[in-house]
């Protein structure tokens, strides 16, 4: 009560220290992630190629590649980087449980998609830097491929994920035969 | 003694000034150092709390379980940013999937190793589940039986779906969990496409209830 009550007796400059440090804690907030080199995409640009999908091995003590990873589900990564041509991407999404997500170096994920319950969901992603620098092209690039769906990369560099839910020990090779299929490949428009 | 009446008020003035000069700067200074100490005790304080606990704003709780409501999505709001940055982790969005974390049990005390849990959860409403527990560094506790979750299918279920999991060190029968010695664990449920009820009202959460400790 005392500190409280000298604390009270300098309230201009109480009031103005609450003001700074709402501006204190908004520059903090922003500032954080750039403190943060291990987030997710610094971790794995590490470690992975560019532009190629790696089945990563199924998270164990150590010998996880990353922070909470799902110990019963196997992943494939690949690290985009769309600078100099887009990406293509075909993956069969085989099972239900079974997603797609695209991610920003910055962690954003900015294209998902499940695995239907009825149905194997194909998928024939083309993934382009924002701007019309490669649109000419991809008319051509629809002509060999009809299904090609295009996607808007907000970054040149990303994570494309494919998550494959374990269903049982029995399952895994039959998993990982599914996501040997998987290709992540530069264009060559 | 006509001239020393001036010198002695002249010096008594001098002294009165510095005094002033003195007060003032220490008044200042004393205003200045409560000024910068409050603005970032209070400024970067808050920013690492709200971070690491998340508010309102920028999630949803239901008893023990947090879920960030913008994890993995676009325009991600600063904080969900900060603290996916912090954890390095990968989470799935929350348009397709809905990740719950727990670090409290049913009472608000820290979940730790040492201790044993019962949880209890009604049918859970998703196309797969998966619940998992982590050290409090979100990595896997190491165990002889090489068990570290439990998922839709793995998971040994009643007839209607509901089931239960105990957390602890030693073998319990059942869906038994192993925390090891891990110290502060950590729950994950991650439910993909779940049914819009369990993200809405979120009652098919299991609870978490403290069983003992040694």
């Amino acid at each position: 009560m005392k500190y409280l009550n000298r604390l009270l007796g300098h309230w201009p400059v109480v009031l103005g220290a609450l003001v700074a440090a709402g501006i204190v804690h908004i520059c903090t907030v922003f500032a954080l992630p750039s403190f943060y080199h291990s987030d997710a995409y610094s971790r794995l640009a590490r470690t992975l190629p560019s532009n190629a999908f790696v089945i990563l091995p199924q998270a164990r003590p150590r010998a996880q590649v990353l922070p909470y990873q799902l110990p019963a589900t196997r992943y494939a990564i690949c690290r985009f980087d769309i600078t100099d041509s887009p990406v293509a991407v075909r993956a069969t999404l085989a099972e239900p449980g079974w997603t797609l997500s695209a991610y920003t170096s910055q962690g954003e994920s900015f294209y998902v998609l499940p695995a239907s319950e009825q149905r194997r969901v194909n998928l024939s992603l083309l993934i382009l830097p924002p701007g019309d620098r490669f649109l000419g092209p991809i008319t051509e690039a629809r002509n060999y491929d009809p299904d090609l769906s295009t996607v808007i990369s907000p970054s040149r560099e990303g994570l494309i994920v494919i998550q494959a839910p374990l269903k049982g020990r029995t399952y895994a090779a039959e998993i990982e035969q599914a996501l040997a299929q998987i290709v992540c490949r530069k264009v060559g428009l | 003694m006509a001239i020393s009446v001036p010198a002695v008020s002249v010096v008594g003035s001098q002294l009165a000034r510095v005094r002033r000069i003195l007060l003032t700067w220490l008044t200042l200074s004393t205003n200045a150092i409560l000024f910068v100490g409050l603005s970032i005790v209070l400024g970067i304080g808050s920013g690492l709390y709200l971070v690491d606990t998340g508010s309102r704003l920028t999630t949803q709780r239901s008893g023990p379980w947090v879920m960030w409501s913008r994890a993995g999505q676009r325009d991600l709001d600063p904080y969900t940013r900060a603290r996916y940055a912090k954890l390095g982790s990968l989470p799935l969005s929350t348009q397709i999937a809905a990740t719950w974390e727990a670090r409290y049990d049913l009472d608000g005390r820290r979940l730790h190793s040492s201790c044993e849990y019962l949880l209890e959860a009604e049918p859970m409403d998703a196309t797969w589940f998966n619940l998992a527990v982590y050290d409090d560094n979100g990595l896997l506790i190491p165990n002889s039986a090489e068990r570290h979750s439990f998922t839709s299918q793995t998971i040994a279920a009643n007839p209607d779906g509901s089931f239960f999991i105990v957390l602890a060190r030693e073998a319990r029968p059942g869906n038994w969990l192993p925390v090891g010695g891990a110290g502060r664990i950590t729950l994950l449920i991650t439910m993909i496409e779940p049914k819009p009820s369990v993200v809405e009202s979120a009652q098919q959460l299991p609870s978490i209830r403290r069983i003992g400790c040694r």
